[in-house]
């Protein structure tokens, strides 16, 4: 496969050094033509009238027939000495190349590095990068024919081609040529995790992923001595606004877009010899309405986990539960109008059609199912209610399956045996959670919201998926 | 004069003849080599004239 040219200066033993090559083979030959025939005129010039003029004709002649034979010879063995040369030399600077390259390749795949684009969730192996000085696009800053460790732009200035040179310090865009959107560093070389909150419309998606992220900032964070970064200011001022709003009493606005931006969160422990970059994905939840929708979700292609959040008033038993008292909280709660079995085909289906999962096969990443506005109404209570053992702790799994046991009966209990049958067929790991994004339902008042159980289903999914991702907690 | 004179006379002059020929076998084949040798630097030169022409390092922008 041909890559197009790089704005760079390649080296000269892959270019330059064959057009010269060429040029002298070329330029030589024509030079021996123009002796030989010289001589040979200066032989016919002369005769033999006398034994000085006869030695003459027999040296031109000879010189003449010398060029054309021994000119030849001697074109033809320095012409190989000049190739062999070059071609040593081109073969020690690919073999040295190829290494640095090997090796790069090698550091980068177990560090688990790669550029996933926030904007247009692209996985690729690297950015491209800008050239400093002049701002020039280099689509493929690898040690290379262009240089082994550095390659020089075409404007004269000096790039590092190797992660080993800090070539991450060099601004890069997004591959993608739809998207091109500026990368940061962190974006590939960091180690990575997808997590998108899926759901129908208004089953509380951006509360939980707003209340998720402030635990494990305020939280999780100190415990385990990471040190939490927004890696776009435009991401930390949201944040800041949304928990704004939750502090004062308002939940967060309505998500619109159907394929969301990334929420980064970089993560580096406290020694800072590595950084973790979390993805978070909210989209509206109309984008699970329709399955075409979901094409552009791309980063379904490489998820580290999915957290599939159940509003419990979408499911019809659970409205029937609390018929008489809905009517009046309606505006405030927001039942959300999807069906959870629907929410959870779309996804399914797009992941079939179009992220190579197979009709029947197990998806490897695990799934967090999250029944969330638990504060409303009785409904902790309903969620306990037919468990034989509400959250033991000896329970068989320990405290944390007895919980997800917990939830896992009620949705069975609340009609929806199906979707239980369905995610746990299609996923290898499936884990039940409750949780309450606001902490009590919006009532108008300006008291602060506070989160109930968001941040295990997080936690969880990353330990299942990526152990070690967050470090270890450093709490007693 | 004898016939053993004669004999003498005859090798004589053949052995003369075959110096002679001998003679400018020699100062061909000298001329022949020292032109051929002559011809091989001129070949060099050609080859080495038209590295120097053609073959020149990167030309790296300023």
């Amino acid at each position: 496969m041909s890559s197009p040219p790089e704005p760079a200066v390649k080296s000269y033993f892959f270019d330059k050094g064959y057009k010269d090559l060429w040029q002298t083979i070329k330029e030589s030959w024509s030079l021996n033509l123009a002796s030989s025939e010289e001589h040979f005129q200066r032989a016919s010039r002369t005769g033999f009238e006398d034994v000085a003029e006869g030695a003459q004709t027999i040296f031109w002649w000879s010189a003449g027939i010398s060029v054309v034979v021994f000119g030849t010879a001697v074109f033809a063995i320095t012409s190989l000495l000049h190739v062999a040369l070059l071609g040593l030399v081109f073969l020690l600077i690919y073999i040295a190349f190829s290494l640095v390259l090997l090796t790069e390749w090698c550091y980068m795949g177990i560090r688990s590095f790669f550029t996933a684009c926030p904007a247009c969730h692209e996985k690729s192996r690297l950015p491209e990068y800008f050239c400093p000085s002049c701002g020039e696009v280099h689509r493929r800053l690898i040690p290379s024919s262009y240089g082994i460790l550095r390659r020089r732009c075409q404007c004269g200035e000096k790039l590092p081609a190797t992660f080993f040179l800090d070539r991450g310090g060099l601004t890069s865009r997004c591959p993608n040529p739809d998207c091109h959107e500026i990368l940061d560093r962190s974006h590939t070389e960091s180690r990575k995790a997808f997590v998108p909150i899926v759901g129908g419309p208004a089953v509380g998606k951006s509360a939980y992923l707003f209340a998720t992220v402030r635990r494990l900032l305020e939280r999780e964070a100190p415990r385990r001595s990471l040190e939490c970064s927004f890696i776009e200011s435009t991401t930390e001022a949201q944040f800041d606004r949304i928990v704004g709003q939750l502090d004062h009493g308002r939940p967060p606005d309505k998500t619109t877009e159907k394929v969301p931006r990334a929420f980064n969160l970089e993560l580096r422990n406290g020694r800072g010899n590595w950084a973790r970059l979390l993805y978070l994905y909210d989209p509206a939840g109309e984008a699970y309405v329709d399955a075409e929708d979901l094409v552009l979700h791309k980063y379904q292609g490489h998820l580290t986990g999915l957290i599939f959040l159940i509003d419990p008033f979408s499911i019809p038993e659970v409205r029937r539960l609390y018929d008489d008292q809905l009517a009046a909280v309606e505006t405030t709660l927001k039942p959300s109008s999807l069906l959870i079995e629907d929410a959870l085909d779309r996804v399914l289906i797009t992941m079939e059609s179009h992220f190579g999962v197979g009709k029947t096969a197990r998806i490897k990443s695990p799934a967090a199912v999250v029944v969330s506005k638990t504060d409303a109404f009785d409904l902790e209570d309903q969620l306990e209610a037919g468990s034989a053992a509400p959250s033991d702790p000896t329970h068989s799994g320990g405290p944390d399956e007895a919980a997800s046991d917990r939830v896992r009966r009620a949705l069975i209990r609340w009609d929806q045996a199906d979707f239980v049958q369905q995610i746990e067929t299609r996923f290898k790991t499936v884990r039940y959670f409750a949780c309450s994004s606001l902490g009590r339902m919006p009532d108008g008042t300006d008291r602060a919201f506070e989160a109930q159980g968001v941040l295990g289903p997080l936690l969880w999914l990353l330990d299942t998926s990526q152990p070690g991702f967050l470090g270890k907690s450093t709490a007693a | 004069m004898s016939d053993g004179d004669e004999l003498a006379g005859c090798i004589g002059g053949l052995i003369g003849a075959v110096l002679v020929i001998t003679a400018v076998i020699i100062a061909v084949m000298t001329i022949l080599s020292v032109g051929s040798v002559y011809g091989v630097g001129v070949a060099l030169y050609n080859y080495f004239q038209a590295f120097r022409n053609n073959v020149s390092p990167m030309e790296v922008p300023a």
